[in-house]
């Protein structure tokens, strides 16, 4: 089976190590994004299948790199997993609203992240 | 530790508890131990031992047990195994007991309770099936911290995300803080009590489903003979047993058949 590929978008290296190496772990080919604009630009190069991302990024935010990515073709089957230190109900209310299908509130472990892969089914459990 | 002093622990948690605990796979539960110490201004292990030989103060005793009790748990620990339960084992009893319209389920070694509100919020999901129906789902477990904590049915933020999708986090949970509560008529059907394997526990009645969940592998081979003798006798043929995913129950009972497809699942024998 082809190795599936995962997108991390955040701003912060360090956060975007820490997926990096949990989601390597489970057998993902990793990219990493520093912002929503970049993010977009390599999903139009090859769309992942599964995408975890911030909700607060500077220029553009998740809610709006969300509403973009939507419209990219092949984004119906790639599933946008949010995680972010805002754990209010309404921010994962909005999050969800705005299309993304799972939502990691801060601080997280590898087990969590295996299962939100798992709940999005692109990971066999 | 000197071996002495492990062997006195050991052998009161094993006449306590059931507990088998080896020297070489202890090395979990001495940081809790620890605890313990500090809890009776105890210097060091060997005291800890001299007290328990000593058998005279029940408080400290009852937390030595609690200190090698394993509780860990999550919702949904494994996805797998609760999707056989969703898809195969509700549909199967509901079959069964549509007539009565009346399902008992029993999570023996519950720990925080995760299991039977996992349980409890799968019935929800599956609620126009046993709409009418009397659910109860019991959870019992030696450890009365543990209970308590189920009985809150209040978690952290990481327990919540473990297993638990995030739909079902928000609709089925009250955010206060950083913590979730479950809301409470998802608890209706749940009952939460201390209780040990050890002893007789027939007055939990007949049950269709048992849930041993990684609680047998703390016995040793005589005491699981026991124990699945004595949860045999709390079900109807036809009904489920589920252990753990690591566990087997080969060369224990003739009580029990394996389900074909669905490792860790038993069906009671006619």
């Amino acid at each position: 089976m082809t190795p599936r590929q995962c997108l991390i978008v955040d701003p912060s290296k360090i956060i975007r190590r820490i997926h990096r190496q949990i989601v390597e772990s489970f057998g993902f080919i990793c990219r990493e994004a520093e912002n929503g604009e970049d993010a977009l630009a390599a999903c139009r190069d090859l769309m992942p299948n599964v995408i975890i991302s911030d909700w607060h990024m500077p220029s553009l935010s998740g809610g709006d790199f969300l509403s973009q990515f939507k419209k990219l073709e092949g984004a119906d089957v790639c599933p946008v997993i949010i995680c972010s230190t805002e754990n209010d109900r309404a921010t994962i209310e909005r999050a969800l609203q705005a299309g993304a299908q799972e939502y990691i509130m801060k601080p997280f472990d590898a087990h969590i992240v295996r299962d939100k892969l798992v709940q999005t089914r692109v990971m066999d459990a | 530790m000197n071996t002495r002093d492990f062997d006195s622990i050991a052998t009161y948690l094993k006449s306590a508890a059931g507990l088998s605990v080896t020297q070489d796979k202890a090395y979990w539960f001495y940081p809790r131990l620890n605890t313990v110490l500090r809890r009776f201004s105890l210097n060091d292990l060997s005291e800890l031992a001299e007290q328990v030989r000593l058998a005279e103060n029940d408080n400290l005793l009852h937390e030595v047990v609690e200190a090698a009790l394993d509780t860990d748990t999550s919702f949904m620990r494994d996805h797998t195994f609760f999707k056989t339960v969703d898809t195969v084992l509700l549909p199967n009893l509901q079959k069964r007991n549509a007539d009565s319209k009346k399902l008992r389920l029993w999570c023996a070694g519950c720990s925080s309770g995760q299991e039977a509100y996992a349980l409890a919020l799968l019935i929800h999901k599956n609620a126009a099936d046993f709409a009418g129906w009397n659910i109860e789902i019991i959870g019992t477990d030696l450890s009365a911290a543990m209970i308590s904590q189920a009985q809150s049915a209040e978690y952290s933020q990481f327990d919540v995300q473990r297993g638990l999708p995030i739909r079902l986090l928000l609709d089925c949970f009250n955010q206060e803080g950083d913590r979730w509560r479950l809301l409470p008529e998802f608890k209706k059907s749940v009952t939460f009590s201390t209780g040990n394997l050890l002893a007789d526990f027939s007055s939990i009645g007949t049950v269709d489903m048992i849930f041993c969940r990684n609680v047998l592998s703390s016995f040793d081979a005589v005491t699981k003979k026991d124990v699945l003798a004595r949860l045999s006798e709390r079900v109807q043929p036809g009904a489920y047993l589920a252990i753990g995913g690591t566990e087997s129950l080969l060369g224990l009972t003739d009580r029990w058949a394996s389900l074909p497809a669905a490792n860790s699942i038993y069906e009671a024998k006619a």
